[in-house]
């Protein structure tokens, strides 16, 4: 081993207090613990030993067990662990910010009909919505429109004559307009051009948000020839 | 006769002589291991547990030893290793502070049933325990271990000078405990 050195003579001029205190061991041992120490590590790393030399040849064979369901009940425990967590998160949080809202039972204070959930079904799909063109919505909103007002002014005419009237919301705008035929929507719009000309816009068009070049570089001159026909532009006054 | 390490190394590497080689080296270190590592851990089962486990270690890794350092030398790096893994297990086993491990090991030499309080070995140990790991481990190498700086500087890989600042301090800290208390 090593040399002995002073440390007595050392830790004198460190501390004469702590060089004055005997250095007998306080510490004790069970009896016998010496003699028998080499034979119990021995014994260790003997079954150490043996342990890796019974180990089966096969490197990925499991030599540890688990309980019979672990494997299965084991995402349960851990989803169960997660929500008890974040319910207890929940729960902190609000008793810190209002610790009389976190005393108050969390129980559910409605109630459904008995067997509601199990007759519940979902409901019929909707059709799928009509597709109007542009061109055909200005027109009836524009019919909608005259109708409305022939409504309101027929209203007003008509109001201190008689007590028996209709009022505008019992009338079936829809249904009124179907009555119309196009001359008489196209006349009515000739008599109220000013509406649709100059910087008047009746109508909020929503910017369509892509550029309709890009949109139609594609199209061939056919197809837009086809959507043209079909959709026809509004000319001033229709 | 008691062999030196060299020739017990050579017969460690004998399958046939490798057991009473390893008995030989175990007999002729334990003591002076158990102790150092008693004198970290306190408590006895805990430093057997340590001593069991830094044998085992031993045996798994005596065979490739590279004889260009002293036995001892590599047993005591081996033993204060295990020591201060088995101290950072303890803190995260409970987790507790730093401090809660020292009171911890000053309960532990308080419940020791030779434990005196008016003796100055027993306060001393007391004092001993207050101290961070690393100064704990420095005192008891020079204190009781007697170890040389170049020794005490190969088993904790440090320098010289550190571990006589760190011895210094130490014994100051000590003196202050003591008169303290």
């Amino acid at each position: 081993m090593w040399k002995r050195e002073n440390i007595l003579q050392e830790l004198e001029q460190i501390s004469s207090t702590v060089a004055g205190i005997s250095r007998t061991n306080v510490y004790t041992t069970p009896h016998g613990y010496f003699d028998q120490f080499p034979t119990n590590i021995m014994r260790l790393v003997k079954g150490d030993r043996e342990l890796h030399t019974s180990l089966p040849s096969k490197a990925n064979q499991q030599v540890y067990a688990v309980p019979g369901d672990y494997f299965e009940s084991l995402p349960g425990k851990i989803l169960s662990a997660i929500k008890a967590k974040e319910k207890d998160t929940v729960w902190e949080e609000l008793n810190a910010v209002s610790p009389l809202l976190a005393s108050i039972p969390k129980h559910n204070v409605y109630q459904v009909p008995e067997g509601y959930f199990q007759t519940l079904t979902m409901s019929k799909p909707r059709a799928k919505a009509k597709v109007i063109s542009f061109a055909k919505a200005v027109r009836y909103s524009v019919a909608a429109a005259i109708v409305s007002v022939m409504a309101v002014g027929g209203y007003l005419l008509l109001d201190n004559k008689s007590e028996q009237h209709t009022t505008a919301s019992e009338i079936n705008v829809p249904a009124a307009v179907q009555t119309l035929s196009e001359n008489e929507i196209e006349s009515y719009l000739q008599d109220h051009s000013t509406a649709m000309e100059g910087n008047a816009t009746p109508f909020y068009i929503p910017d369509a948000g892509f550029d309709v070049k890009q949109v139609i570089k594609d199209l061939s001159d056919e197809e837009l020839q086809e959507f043209l026909k079909e959709n026809p532009a509004p000319t001033q006054g229709s | 006769m008691q062999l030196d390490d060299r020739e017990l190394l050579q017969q460690f590497k004998q399958p046939a002589l490798k057991d009473q080689a390893f008995t030989a080296i175990v007999k002729k270190y334990q003591e002076k291991l158990y102790w150092h590592i008693r004198r970290i851990v306190v408590d006895h089962d805990d430093a057997n547990d340590v001593l069991q486990n830094m044998f085992i270690k031993v045996w798994n890794a005596l065979e490739n030893f590279r004889e260009d350092s002293q036995l001892y030398t590599w047993l005591y790096r081996i033993a204060t290793n295990e020591c201060l893994t088995f101290l950072e297990q303890q803190k995260r086993k409970s987790a507790v502070s730093f401090n809660e491990v020292e009171t911890g090991l000053s309960n532990k030499i308080k419940a020791d049933e030779g434990f005196d309080a008016n003796r100055l070995e027993w306060k001393l140990q007391l004092a001993i325990q207050q101290l961070p790991d690393k100064q704990r481990i420095v005192f008891n190498l020079r204190y009781y271990d007697e170890m040389p700086y170049e020794e005490m500087s190969r088993v904790l890989e440090t320098s010289e000078g550190a571990l006589k600042a760190s011895y210094h301090h130490a014994a100051k800290k000590i003196e202050d405990f003591i008169l303290n208390h």
